[in-house]
């Protein structure tokens, strides 16, 4: 049996397809951070580092139980050398966004890479292409 | 250590008897907690296994040719054993995590399925 497969029994029962189906914003930042640490390929501890916090601090915002403040998520996205952008679905055309400070970023960019003189974090990633401008606030195929 | 660069094809271990033992335990758990294994398990196979270790969301175990899959979700700590060969990933022990030093006996059982995959797969092969 595959993962697929295995879905498609699960979602067979109504209450779990509801539970699958439903938007729920904590949960699905948490997954966000999940997936931007895997294509990054650093460790919570090592984002710790990056962002200036403990390892408990990020485990929590990934466990999807409490919701991460922007300001916490604005650290992060510099952390992977990137802009946090949040705004409204009916504005995605528009030129307005709420994007951290590009001037911000290249301030903290020398001090948030180098952890210390013996280690420094490099992102290499040659098969996955990785995003390097923007960090676009999207979730579950709905932007926000 | 064996690693991947392809994307994984995540399976289900079952027993010559027909027993799913992975499937039929998420299957008792709360919906909430189904849906964070399977995002869980989507989001690795979407990405390769060297991603996935560097993550720390996967690691091998020491000494054996099998990894371990971390999921933790409202302070249950859940590890799923898994065999990797070529690009698929056989998921073939799942429980609790409740002591800091995993028991034995999950290893055991986990290696003892393990082998009885490879049977199915030659056989499947031949």
């Amino acid at each position: 049996m595959y993962l697929k497969d295995f879905k498609r029994d699960m979602l067979e029962n109504e209450s779990v397809k509801k539970e699958y189906e439903r938007f729920d914003l904590a949960f699905e930042i948490s997954q966000m951070l999940i997936e931007a640490r895997i294509i990054k390929g650093i460790t919570q501890d090592k984002l710790a580092m990056l962002v200036g916090t403990k390892q408990s601090g990020v485990a929590r915002a990934e466990n999807g139980a409490s919701l991460p403040s922007l300001t916490f998520l604005n650290k992060i996205a510099k952390a992977f050398k990137t802009r946090l952008i949040v705004r409204f679905a009916f504005m995605e055309n528009s030129q307005v966004s709420i994007t951290s400070n590009l001037m911000d970023y290249h301030k903290d960019s020398d001090k948030s890479i180098r952890l210390d003189d013996k280690e420094t974090l490099t992102y290499t990633s040659s098969n996955n292409p990785v995003p390097t401008t923007t960090f676009p606030f999207t979730i579950g195929g709905k932007s926000c | 250590m064996f690693l991947m660069e392809e994307h994984m094809h995540i399976q289900f271990y079952r027993s010559s008897s027909g027993t799913n033992y992975v499937y039929e335990f998420i299957k008792k758990l709360p919906k909430k907690t189904v849906k964070k294994i399977t995002r869980q398990l989507e989001l690795l196979e979407m990405y390769d296994v060297f991603h996935c270790c560097q993550a720390g969301l996967m690691k091998k175990l020491k000494g054996y040719d099998l990894y371990e899959i971390t999921i933790n979700f409202n302070n249950i700590g859940f590890r799923i054993f898994c065999k990797l060969k070529r690009e698929e990933c056989c998921l073939l022990h799942i429980f609790v995590k409740k002591e800091k030093k995993t028991r034995t006996r999950h290893i055991k059982t986990a290696l003892q399925r393990a082998t009885d995959w490879e049977k199915q797969l030659a056989l499947k092969l031949n």
